[in-house]
């Protein structure tokens, strides 16, 4: 499971128990992680954190997903923005602009999900 | 003077609504009738014309010169040349009596003169009075005062005892509702008549022909004869004034001591609207010139009663379509049906007139007016339902419902109308019998006398022939009526289906909703499970949850399509280039890591590109390769074939097995099989598999069947391969 090269994720989801348990199992894996519950508390450790991927869930308490994968994205160096939703893929709204690099619907096999996180740029 | 024209049958109170009238072969003894051909041949004669004329007649041929009085022989020549059929009058005098002489060409092209004594009579007005009495009759404002009004000059003009107006009902029945008499006389205003009273052959002459009057109801009938080379065909006298009536009716007139009578037809749009009845105790000739003035204030008084009515029409109309969308309104602004409709001043009940007006919503009953019947609503109703029809009606619940008279006690009529079948909303309005709602009915009445024919021609005998047909009858619902029900149900059949369609949106969203968050407890029992399993000891637990959420997570799934499906959204599906051929096989290895056991005997053809929705072809494979392995024999291998036939490629799923039952086969690709519940093997899923299956088929133009032989059960796709995307990228 262990990959020699360590990556750093921000989990953005408001379902905190997923979230940790999601951190969990990627701290075991070897990826470091931080998980922000808003898309507020999302911009600030994105400020501190920067990591090179992102996870984001479409509904969140205070903006919705697009819109902070939009803001990520106009940052410098911005990271890998990843949509991790329960919504099914016919629900989504049409991502025109291309602002996340994936989708990934939940509930999502960790291995994969690993993989995807991993992958080069 | 030979043959006469015809004979009849006598004539009874059981035939005479076939009684030819129009051809009596006789008429009043008021003057003489002739009628000549075209080429001036006399083909009929009253038996007195020769002696009224004082000259010799001879039937078959040509009147002899000075046979005929010269003014008349005159206007015989202009006549039968004339191609109008109805000629001026002129009056001659013979000897000294003076005659009007009337003329006309009846229906089979022959001239008819008749020669009507002229009596002088000093109740009568002079015809200039009449016509004078017109602008009288025009100005009043109501159907009520026109006809009173006419029926005052009709009186004053002609002199008669009684001067009646008749309205016929809608079943035919005619009503007295107006009448002018002598103080001696009794009230029959709101008397009633069955529609045999005028039989219909009558009612068809008195359309046509206006006017008719018998000056001494006790006359002798003259014979018409006929020339006897003619055709058998008797004379058609319908537009004839000396026509001979009924003896029927002149048995019904010396029943009430009427001697003579006169009536004007109300005629309206070319029915029969109502007619003007006098009556006289004595004879009563009245001369021509006040018949025509009088049959020009009838015409009058038609034309002033449609117009009055068809403005009255316009204006119901109008009320009935401002209420209906009032309470319309009313309704689409509530929650509550019921109370929308009954919470202001006008209510159902406003829009067509009846005895009682309820709705049924749900299992409520409101009652806008009158009382409910005695039986319960909503299983009256349910029987009503069975009609299919929107509006069920009946002015007789006994004949036409023999089974709900009981339940609809004290009713006889019935309109109902189903505007909301989701909530079982209905409106009804009711009507009692009419007879219990008229005026008129037990007066004291005096006693006539009864002819040989019997009671029934006096009026008690109309009276309770009248009664006996309407017994159990309300009074009808009019079109008018109908049309307005019929509006109210429409408006608000389309307020009850956009709410059943909000509902519906409601529970898909809801559906939908409720998928989307039981993915995130998912989520966490998944990760939950992985981080377990990575130490030892909760390795087989980790296995487990992850079993049971990966289980959970298709049932999701497959609601989450159900909804998508059923709500009309469709499983958005998004066609890409595909390799088939790599995609089954890596499914097929997928099973095998999941099922050691399991034996898969692949035959994929490679390379099978075509445009499609890979995650959803997958999802459609693993539905046919879980319903081979869960429902085929054990240990008998599942056959995957896939390949290239013509523009399509084939994928078909075989299992060694029993055939599907037929029942079975009949619902297997609905979404709810009855047979799903309590189908104890079926473990894995909601039976919703082979649905979406047949979907995400059809929503890739493929066709998805199954057939069973020799063993096995074999399910085949066919999806057309459609590769202009891929070929022109």
């Amino acid at each position: 499971m262990n990959d020699a090269r360590s990556i750093r994720v921000l989990l953005v989801d408001d379902n905190e128990i997923g979230s940790e348990l999601l951190a969990e199992f990627l701290a075991l894996s070897g990826v470091e992680t931080r998980c922000a519950a808003t898309g507020k508390e999302a911009l600030q450790l994105a400020d501190s954190f920067f990591p090179e991927a992102v996870l984001v869930d479409i509904l969140l308490p205070d903006m919705d997903g697009y819109q902070l994968a939009n803001l990520l994205r106009a940052r410098p160096a911005p990271p890998r923005i990843y949509a991790l939703s329960g919504l099914a893929r016919h629900d989504r709204r049409d991502d025109a602009g291309g602002v996340f690099n994936g989708w990934i619907e939940k509930p999502a096999d960790p291995d994969a999900l690993l993989a995807i996180l991993r992958q080069a740029d | 003077m030979n043959a006469p024209t015809q004979s009849h049958p006598p004539v009874t109170l059981a035939n005479c609504d076939s009684e030819p009238i129009h051809i009596p072969g006789a008429i009043q003894p008021l003057g003489a009738l002739l009628a000549f051909d075209a080429d001036g041949i006399l083909r009929f004669a009253s038996e007195n014309a020769a002696q009224l004329l004082g000259s010799q007649l001879t039937l078959g041929l040509a009147c002899a010169p000075g046979a005929l009085p010269q003014a008349l022989a005159h206007y015989l020549e202009t006549w039968l040349r004339n191609a109008d059929p109805i000629f001026d009058p002129l009056t001659i005098t013979l000897g000294a009596t003076t005659y009007d002489v009337i003329g006309h060409r009846n229906g089979d092209g022959l001239t008819i003169i008749e020669l009507e004594r002229r009596t002088e009579d000093n109740s009568v007005a002079d015809p200039a009075l009449i016509y004078r009495s017109i602008e009288r009759v025009r100005r009043q404002p109501d159907t009520k005062s026109l006809l009173d009004s006419a029926l005052r000059e009709v009186r004053r003009a002609t002199g008669f005892d009684r001067v009646m107006a008749y309205r016929f009902h809608p079943d035919d029945s005619g009503e007295i509702v107006a009448e002018q008499r002598h103080d001696t006389l009794e009230d029959w205003v709101g008397r009633r008549y069955p529609a045999g009273d005028i039989p219909a052959q009558a009612r068809r002459l008195y359309t046509v022909n206006t006017l008719r009057q018998i000056a001494d109801a006790g006359y002798q009938p003259i014979r018409v004869l006929g020339a006897p080379s003619t055709s058998p065909r008797p004379l058609d006298m319908s537009f004839s004034s000396l026509r001979s009536v009924s003896p029927v009716h002149l048995e019904y007139m010396a029943n009430m001591g009427v001697q003579a009578s006169m009536s004007l037809s109300l005629v309206i749009g070319g029915q029969l609207w109502g007619m003007i009845a006098c009556h006289h105790h004595s004879p009563h000739p009245i001369p021509y010139p006040a018949r025509l003035a009088c049959e020009a204030l009838a015409q009058v008084l038609s034309a002033a009663i449609a117009n009055i009515e068809g403005n009255a029409r316009a204006e119901d109309a109008r009320r009935n379509a401002a209420l209906v969308s009032q309470l319309a309104e009313r309704v689409s602004a509530s929650e509550n049906v019921p109370h929308a409709l009954s919470c202001g001043p006008q209510t159902p009940g406003s829009l067509i007139p009846g005895d009682a007006t309820l709705c049924l919503w749900g299992n409520s009953v409101t009652v806008f007016g009158g009382i409910a019947p005695r039986g319960e609503l909503a299983g009256i109703l349910c029987a009503l339902d069975q009609s299919g029809q929107r509006l069920v009606h009946t002015d007789n619940i006994a004949r036409d419902y023999p089974d709900l008279q009981t339940d609809l006690v004290p009713y006889a009529g019935l309109l109902a109308c189903k505007f909301d079948p989701m909530n079982n909303g209905w409106l009804i309005w009711l009507r009692k019998e009419q007879i219990e709602t008229l005026v008129w009915g037990g007066k004291p009445e005096k006693q006539y006398a009864v002819g040989s024919l019997g009671p029934r021609l006096t009026p008690r005998g109309s009276f309770e022939a009248w009664r006996e047909v309407v017994r159990n009858t309300s009074m009808p619902w009019l079109p008018a009526e109908l049309e307005a029900a019929d509006n109210l149900r429409d408006e608000l059949s389309h307020i009850a289906t956009s709410r059943t369609a909000d509902v519906d949106r409601a529970r898909t969203a809801l559906l939908a909703m409720l998928g989307h968050d039981l993915r995130d407890p998912l989520q966490s029992i998944s990760m939950a499970a992985t981080l377990l399993s990575k130490t030892d000891s909760g390795a087989r637990m980790g296995e487990r949850i992850r079993y049971s959420s990966g289980r959970m997570q298709r049932l999701i799934s497959q609601v989450l399509d159900l909804s998508r499906l059923q709500g009309g959204m469709g499983l958005g599906i998004e066609k890409r280039p595909c390799d088939l051929s790599v995609l089954v096989n890596s499914l097929i290895d997928e099973k095998r890591q999941a099922y050691p056991g399991l034996r898969i005997e692949p035959d994929i053809e490679p390379g099978l590109n075509l445009m499609a929705d890979t995650d959803r072809i997958a999802q459609v494979l693993t539905n046919l390769m879980s319903n081979a392995r869960q429902h085929g024999a054990p240990r008998q291998p599942i056959l995957v074939q896939a390949r290239r036939i013509g523009s399509n490629i084939e994928l078909r799923v075989i299992n060694h097995g029993e055939p599907i039952a037929d029942d079975l086969l009949a619902h297997l690709f609905s979404p709810f099989k009855p047979e799903s519940l309590g189908q104890s093997r079926n473990r894995n899923g909601l039976g919703l598999g082979l649905y979406i299956a047949d979907q995400v088929v059809r929503d890739h133009e493929g066709d998805i069947a199954v057939d069973c032989h020799d063993g096995l059960v074999c399910f085949t796709v066919t999806l057309p391969r459609d590769l202009r995307d891929t070929l022109h990228p």
